[in-house]
């Protein structure tokens, strides 16, 4: 472990934790900052870390967990009157569909416009800013711009494109990167004390989203839904046609998870692609290793890459709203015809 | 935790700082009240981070102790118990608060008091004592000039200013202006100035209703926040952050025309007008006529609305100076001429683009400032 991990308490993200530290240090704190990254690597838990580090009576570092003084704890379970936790309402998985309200960020701005309580200053931390909408962000910018007194405000987000500029540049910019495998193999098995050979698994398949990964652990469902939905792939990757298409209509019963599943198929035309270009990379899918090869006999690197690129357009086009179930009977007709070696049905 | 009091006093406190507890928040502690043993006596604390309220009521404490209790819960069950004593039994390690009186048993599930936001103390600070009934009525006067949304916070809120022998509130939404002064009771020897949220100080004024004794104002060093003490309650305000615009600059310094009017009169001739003028913005129009020898002069409030109608009244006046026509939100006036308990008032303008002045005959604690509006001729 590095003196970050340590003395934040976050696992990895060593450059955001030093460069917020050295701010908390040098008294050159800005106003606003924008966390970015993929979904669940710990945005929030710098945000929150941050605010702790700001907040904490003992020193400029937070209280090493667990032993937090009264407002670490407050703060890390986000009960703290002078930290305002702002995020979309209903939150999903992956895909959020919920919304951050304009009446939301209204009260919100109201908070921030009166003296703090308990402490010098306030910090809003504001989660997924993307869902807000147009009129609910351009609420936010005048105190964005301007906030009234020490108040910091921390935004996180999935989509840094898809926040308004107006926003994005009112705020100092942090954008995070998924975590090494390694770090979330080493913090699964230390921190959360999964087993050597469960954490080098979901450490893969999580892609370095040590959230993901961690609630993996405690929630099977995430286990199953994804071999639900990699089975749902190679069962239609040797289907006709007809088939297919049957498979395209169940699949877009529910939108949100569609998103997910599409996640998952471009990472597995993507270790196809690595595999059959011979590559010497690590897989992501480490549990499907055998038809990942079989598939890559069959096809071309750049027939892999073909695929990839197809998943991603549709997904691009259902964030456009598209009609969901040509979006993916269109794909259906890129998707490759291959055989699988091992039927999981 | 272990306190027994009287159903009265328990009913009277929860009413007051049932108050201050947060509808739907994202602190669950919010929507609960704090019960904490403190000499001898039982505090009861709602917050909702912007407005506190505690009050402290007589109880017999078997043993010290405090807890949080889901604030409707607790009052829903106190409004139904009998008008006996009631135990309170606190168990630490499930926070549970058995309720008991007479025949009635509750448990209820509670909150770690270690999460209720600490509330300021009184005991620190620069503090002085304010006169109840002049709080009450300059509070009345200037809370409804404050502005209701959040465009400028620091305009929802009222400015308090204290110098040496003197306490001024100034509240202003931008299109209005209100300010009254009031001389102090006790010399105080350093000037505080600080920005109270409008709803605050409502409140204030609510809860301290028919009381004689004084109210104590104590701004805690350090903290943004002002408190209200009178005998056993306290009201924490969370001040507004910023600084409040220069009024003074706005009061004009001079008048072309002054006009002293009854102020029922004044004030029926536009309650009328609004009832037209509802529909077209609120826009009244004030013809003022200065007189002659004969005549002391006169002001005719009209409103008309194109679909409703018009309405035009006279009302007598001493008017000095030139004749002007000019239009004000009517319901400005109302509000104005409302808090004004004089039987005259004087209104001073500089023409038909140039703010307006609205002062009590016979007082200078007071003056109100409303920018007038546009009107087609």
């Amino acid at each position: 472990m590095t003196a970050n991990e340590t003395r934040w308490g976050v696992v990895g993200h060593e450059w955001a934790v030093a460069t917020l530290s050295h701010h908390i240090h040098t008294r050159r704190l800005q106003h606003a900052y924008l966390l970015s990254g993929t979904p669940s690597i710990g945005k929030q838990t710098v945000a929150v870390a941050f605010a702790r580090a700001l907040f904490c009576t003992k020193t400029n570092s937070p209280c090493p967990s667990p032993t937090y003084c009264r407002t670490c704890s407050l703060v890390a379970r986000h009960k703290h009157p002078d930290v305002h936790m702002l995020s979309p309402v209903e939150t999903g998985s992956f895909i959020n569909t919920g919304k951050i309200s304009i009446d939301a960020v209204r009260e919100l701005v109201h908070r921030l416009s009166l003296k703090p309580i308990e402490t010098n200053r306030r910090v809003a931390i504001i989660s997924n800013f993307e869902a807000a909408a147009r009129p609910a962000a351009d609420a936010m910018l005048k105190t964005l711009e301007e906030p009234p007194g020490n108040t910091i405000i921390i935004i996180t987000t999935d989509n840094l494109a898809s926040l308004p500029s107006t926003i994005v540049s009112r705020c100092t910019q942090l954008p995070m990167r998924p975590l090494l495998c390694s770090t979330v193999e080493r913090a699964l098995c230390e921190n959360w004390g999964a087993s050597r050979e469960h954490s080098a698994t979901l450490a893969r398949i999580s892609g370095g989203r040590l959230g993901l990964a961690v609630r993996s652990l405690s929630d099977d469902t995430i286990h199953e839904n994804r071999s639900a939905q990699l089975s749902g792939l190679l069962n239609i990757l040797p289907a006709s046609r007809v088939d297919r298409f049957v498979f395209a209509k169940n699949l877009t019963k529910d939108r949100e998870a569609l998103f997910a599943t599409l996640d998952l198929w471009a990472s597995w035309f993507r270790d196809v692609m690595h595999v059959a270009a011979d590559a010497n990379t690590p897989l992501i899918n480490i549990d499907k290793q055998t038809e990942i090869a079989f598939a890559a006999n069959q096809l071309t690197a750049g027939g892999a890459a073909r695929a990839v690129s197809a998943v991603r357009t549709a997904q691009t086009q259902l964030k456009r709203n598209a009609n969901s179930r040509l979006v993916i009977e269109v794909l259906m007709l890129e998707i490759p015809h291959i055989k699988v070696s091992h039927n999981s049905l | 935790m272990k306190v027994s009091c009287l159903h009265e006093n328990l009913a009277r406190g929860l009413g007051l700082v049932g108050r201050a507890v947060a509808a739907r928040s994202t602190l669950p502690v919010l929507g609960n009240v704090l019960l904490a043993t403190e000499d001898s006596r039982l505090r009861l604390s709602a917050t909702n981070l912007e407005l506190g309220i505690s009050c402290w009521i007589g109880a017999k404490v078997h043993s010290e102790g405090s807890t949080t209790v889901p604030a409707k819960t607790f009052i829903d069950l106190v409004g139904t118990l009998p008008k006996d004593q009631v135990d309170l039994e606190l168990t630490e390690r499930t926070q549970t608060l058995q309720v008991s009186c007479a025949q009635f048993k509750n448990d209820i599930k509670c909150i770690d008091s270690e999460e209720f936001p600490i509330l300021p103390s009184a005991g620190d600070g620069q503090s002085l004592d304010l006169n109840v009934r002049d709080l009450r009525s300059m509070i009345g006067q200037v809370v409804f000039a404050a502005a209701t949304d959040d465009a400028r916070p620091v305009l929802t809120g009222v400015e308090v200013k204290i110098d040496e022998s003197e306490v001024s509130f100034a509240a202003a939404d931008g299109f209005r202006l209100a300010l009254c002064n009031s001389a102090l009771s006790s010399t105080n020897d350093q000037a505080i100035s600080a920005i109270v949220p409008a709803r605050g100080l409502a409140e204030l004024s609510r809860i301290i209703g028919d009381r004689d004794d004084p109210v104590t104002l104590t701004l805690p060093v350090g903290r943004g926040q002002a408190i209200f003490r009178a005998k056993d309650i306290e009201l924490v305000s969370q001040l507004v952050e910023g600084n409040f615009p220069d009024y003074q600059q706005l009061i004009p310094e001079s008048y072309s025309t002054r006009s002293v009017l009854g102020t029922d009169e004044f004030l029926n001739a536009c309650r009328a007008a609004q009832v037209f003028a509802r529909e077209a913005a609120y826009a009244a129009r004030l013809k003022i006529i200065p007189g002659d020898e004969s005549d002391p002069g006169s002001v005719e409030v009209s409103a008309n609305a194109a679909e409703t109608g018009s309405n035009e009244s006279v009302v007598d006046a001493t008017v000095e100076g030139d004749a002007v026509e000019i239009g004000f939100n009517v319901r400005y006036l109302t509000d104005v001429l409302q808090v004004i308990d004089t039987p005259n008032v004087a209104l001073e303008t500089n023409g038909d683009s140039s703010p307006g002045v609205i002062r009590p005959v016979g007082r200078d604690d007071f003056v109100s400032v409303i920018m007038p509006m546009h009107i087609g001729r």
